[in-house]
């Protein structure tokens, strides 16, 4: 991408959420990202934005419908079945009076682009206030890839535990992981869900509590179980909100985990559409072998600006390009207000 | 893949794109060869999800292959088709061969 913009993220949600998980799934969305960045460099951020939502949802509509998601049988088979015969159904009748159907799917197309484009500026300005205590101290901290300009990039373990262990500017710090599909299975019966990896002061450091029972321990002593906290809406569709699930050991991608708490229903922050939360420890050291995967989020000092914790946030890069150049050279952060996020 | 089953418009069309491509054969490169050959927009979706279906029935194959942009959000996919694709569309086309016959009068000459 040639300039500093990224897609919707519910429209990456929603194809995460879509499309089968693993090569096929993760293909189909880079097809989708890398021709993004061609669109980026010719129209405007809000055209691309649009254009991006607009091929995501026809995309995802594709694939729920077109009988192509692993698991979409069973259960659902009866539902998809009659969805996929109404829609014949509708492209029968598009081949009858084709004249009539382009000026309404036009019209239709027209009315939903508009409606996207306006609405992730309403949504992300007016409608959304952040459900977080002293939310206007939260910052997200991102890698600024230089070469490219570009300043949103997922951050490294290894920086990151660098960056929490220097800082002053910054009370906290914590991170979260890129939304990925899992395997959860629960008393033998296997389902497909969107998982992420946070460190275990997560949510202490957004200051949000359970609905049911806690969030992450976040004393350092290494857990000898995985912990496992699930959002609001799967713990309805998955355990049938049932309070038993605390407690209960679940399989993540075959790894025994138990669950410690269920999230409230409002809660939502770097990953719309998460299923469940797993905590892992984050070290110092991990500079060149992980690559860069984390979403950082950090809570000022009272006494600390903006300006005062880029600049600090800017010198500690810089020491690390030095420390590991063949990984950080030509690296930087960039620091952005987290009622600012797109 | 049954005898007696067969290939859509639309899926042998992608068959043959991913055959045009070759060692190219990456799925926006097949989509741009289809786009280009056919004179038409593909919709995204119901080429991934065709691409899905082929290989589901054993038509076509893949192998996840390191993208030279290393910026490339995910994986890459080169696709092939299979021995059965190939039989499927000989099949194909015989069936139209067979059924055009003596309609040039009607169908003109192929351009």
């Amino acid at each position: 991408m040639t300039r500093d913009v990224r897609p919707p993220r519910w429209a990456e949600a929603l194809l995460l959420r879509v499309l089968p998980p693993g090569t096929v799934g993760s293909s189909v969305k880079a097809d989708l990202d890398q021709e993004f960045g061609d669109v980026v460099a010719n129209r405007s951020a809000i055209c691309a934005r649009a254009w991006y939502a607009w091929e995501a949802s026809k995309i995802a509509a594709h694939f729920t419908w077109g009988g192509v998601r692993p698991g979409a049988g069973g259960g659902r088979g009866g539902g998809i079945d009659r969805m996929t015969h109404n829609v014949r159904i509708a492209l029968r009748s598009v081949r009858r009076d084709p004249g009539f159907s382009v000026v309404a799917i036009v019209t239709i197309a027209l009315g939903i682009g508009a409606n996207v484009a306006i609405f992730s500026v309403v949504n992300t300005v007016l409608l959304e206030p952040l459900p977080y205590a002293d939310a206007d101290r939260l910052v997200a901290i991102w890698e600024w890839n230089l070469a490219r300009d570009r300043r949103d990039n997922v951050a490294n373990p290894g920086n990151f535990a660098v960056w929490r262990d220097r800082s002053v500017a910054f009370r906290e710090m914590t991170a979260i992981s890129l939304v990925q599909p899992a395997t959860i299975t629960v008393s033998g019966q296997p389902d497909e869900a969107m998982m992420q990896y946070t460190s275990p002061d997560f949510f202490s450091v957004l200051a949000v509590a359970a609905k049911h029972e806690r969030t992450f321990i976040t004393e350092l002593e290494q857990l000898e179980t995985t912990e496992a906290i699930v959002s609001h809406r799967y713990w309805r569709r998955r355990f049938g909100g049932s309070p038993d699930v605390i407690g209960r050991t679940i399989q993540i991608n075959s790894v025994p985990a138990v669950v410690v708490g269920v999230l409230p229903p409002e809660y939502v922050v770097f990953g719309e559409g998460t299923d469940l939360w797993v905590s892992i420890q984050i070290d110092v050291g991990d500079q060149t072998s992980s690559g860069r995967w984390l979403m950082v989020l950090g809570r000022l000092e009272a006494d600390a600006t903006l300006e005062v914790a880029d600049a600090e946030m800017k010198a500690i890069s810089a020491a690390l390009a030095d420390d590991f150049p063949d990984f950080n050279a030509g690296w930087s952060v960039s620091l952005v207000p987290l009622k600012l996020r797109g | 893949m049954s005898a007696k089953s067969f290939l859509g418009e639309f899926e042998q069309m992608v068959l043959l794109a991913v055959l045009q491509q070759k060692e190219r054969a990456f799925a926006l490169e097949v989509r741009r060869e289809l786009e280009r050959s056919a004179n038409r927009s593909v919709s995204r979706g119901a080429f991934y999800t065709t691409l899905e279906r082929l290989g589901k029935k054993g038509l076509v194959r893949w192998i996840e292959e390191i993208p030279e942009d290393p910026h490339r959000s995910g994986p890459l996919r080169r696709f092939d088709v299979t021995a059965e694709g190939l039989t499927a569309l000989r099949d194909s086309r015989r069936a139209l061969e067979a059924l055009s016959r003596g309609l040039d009068g009607v169908l003109g000459e192929v351009g």
